[in-house]
C-alpha cells in the first residue's frame, strides 16, 4: 500500500516524533509506514486521517 | 553537504552505538561467568547482560520502548526468578527429604509465571507495529529452539555426551534474540 504520510508530514514541517505523539504511536512506526515497510491497521490508518483532517483514501492508495 | 532524509545519520549513530553496548554486554557478562567458572552460567550471564544493556543502548532509538512501570516489574521478576532458580539448585543439593525436595523444584516455576506476566503486560504496552516485531521474533525463536533442541536430544540419541537441561533455555533465549535482530534489520 502506498502512502502520502511523509510528504502531508513535511507540508507541515512536523518531525517524525511529532507525528509519532500526535498518533500515540512510536517513531520507529512511523518511519515503517513511511517507507512502506509496514500498513498500518485501520484504527490507526483513521487516526492519521484524523490528524491530517483529510479521509483515508487521500494518505493511503492501493499500490 | 548532508543530503540523507530526516534522523538517518543519527539512527545510524545510534544504531552503532546499540551494537557496541550489546557487544560489551555480552563481555561482561561472559567475563562474571568465567568468574564463576561455569560456561552454562557465563553464556546465560553473558547473553542477558548483552540483552539488557544492549535494550537500553536501544531506548535511545525509539525501540521497544517500555514504560517506565513496566521495565520495573520485568526487571524486578527477572532477579526474582534467578535468586529463586539459583537458591532452588543449591538447596535441591543438600539433604533434603524427598517431599521437600519436590516442592523446593517446583518453586521456581512461581517466578517463572510472575516473569512471563511481565514481559506479557510490556509487550501489550506497545504499539501495533512494535508488538508485530515481537511476535515475529518470537516465532523465529519458536522455530530456531525447536530445530536446535531437536538435534541436540538427537546427538543425545548418537551417545554424544549431554551438557545440561539448562541449555534448553540458553537456547530459547539465543533463538528470540536472533528473531529479533532478525526483524529489527528487516524492519529497519
Amino acid at each position: 500500500m502506498k502512502n502520502r504520510l511523509r510528504v502531508l508530514r513535511a507540508e507541515r514541517n512536523w518531525s517524525q516524533s511529532k507525528l509519532a505523539d500526535l498518533a500515540g504511536v512510536s517513531r520507529q512506526t512511523i518511519h515503517a509506514v513511511e517507507t512502506g515497510k509496514y500498513d498500518p491497521s485501520l484504527p490507526l490508518a483513521f487516526k492519521f486521517a484524523g490528524i491530517f483532517e483529510l479521509k483515508i483514501e487521500e494518505i493511503f492508495e492501493p499500490s | 553537504m548532508n543530503t540523507k532524509p530526516e534522523g538517518q545519520n543519527s539512527d545510524l549513530e545510534n544504531r552503532r552505538r546499540t551494537l557496541l553496548w550489546v557487544a560489551i554486554g555480552i563481555i561482561v557478562g561472559g567475563g562474571i561467568g568465567i568468574l564463576i567458572d561455569d560456561v552454562q552460567t557465563m553464556v546465560a550471564l553473558g547473553l542477558l547482560a548483552g540483552f539488557a544493556i544492549g535494550s537500553r543502548g536501544g531506548r535511545s532509538l525509539g525501540l521497544m520502548e517500555y514504560p517506565a512501570e513496566f521495565r520495573r516489574r520485568m526487571v524486578l521478576s527477572g532477579v526474582l526468578f534467578f535468586i529463586v532458580f539459583y537458591g532452588a539448585l543449591y538447596l535441591l543439593e543438600q539433604d533434603f527429604e524427598q517431599s521437600a525436595k519436590v516442592i523446593l523444584a517446583l518453586l521456581p516455576t512461581l517466578p517463572a509465571i510472575y516473569f512471563v506476566t511481565s514481559v506479557g503486560s510490556a509487550i501489550s504496552s506497545l504499539d501495533e507495529f512494535q508488538r508485530r516485531i515481537q511476535l515475529e521474533a518470537i516465532a523465529i525463536g519458536f522455530a530456531l529452539s525447536m530445530v536446535v533442541i531437536m538435534g541436540y536430544a538427537m546427538l543425545g540419541l548418537a551417545g554424544v555426551e549431554q551438557v545440561s537441561w539448562f541449555i534448553v533455555l540458553v537456547i530459547m533465549t539465543a533463538g528470540w534474540l536472533v528473531g529479533k535482530i532478525w526483524t529489527l534489520w528487516k524492519y529497519r
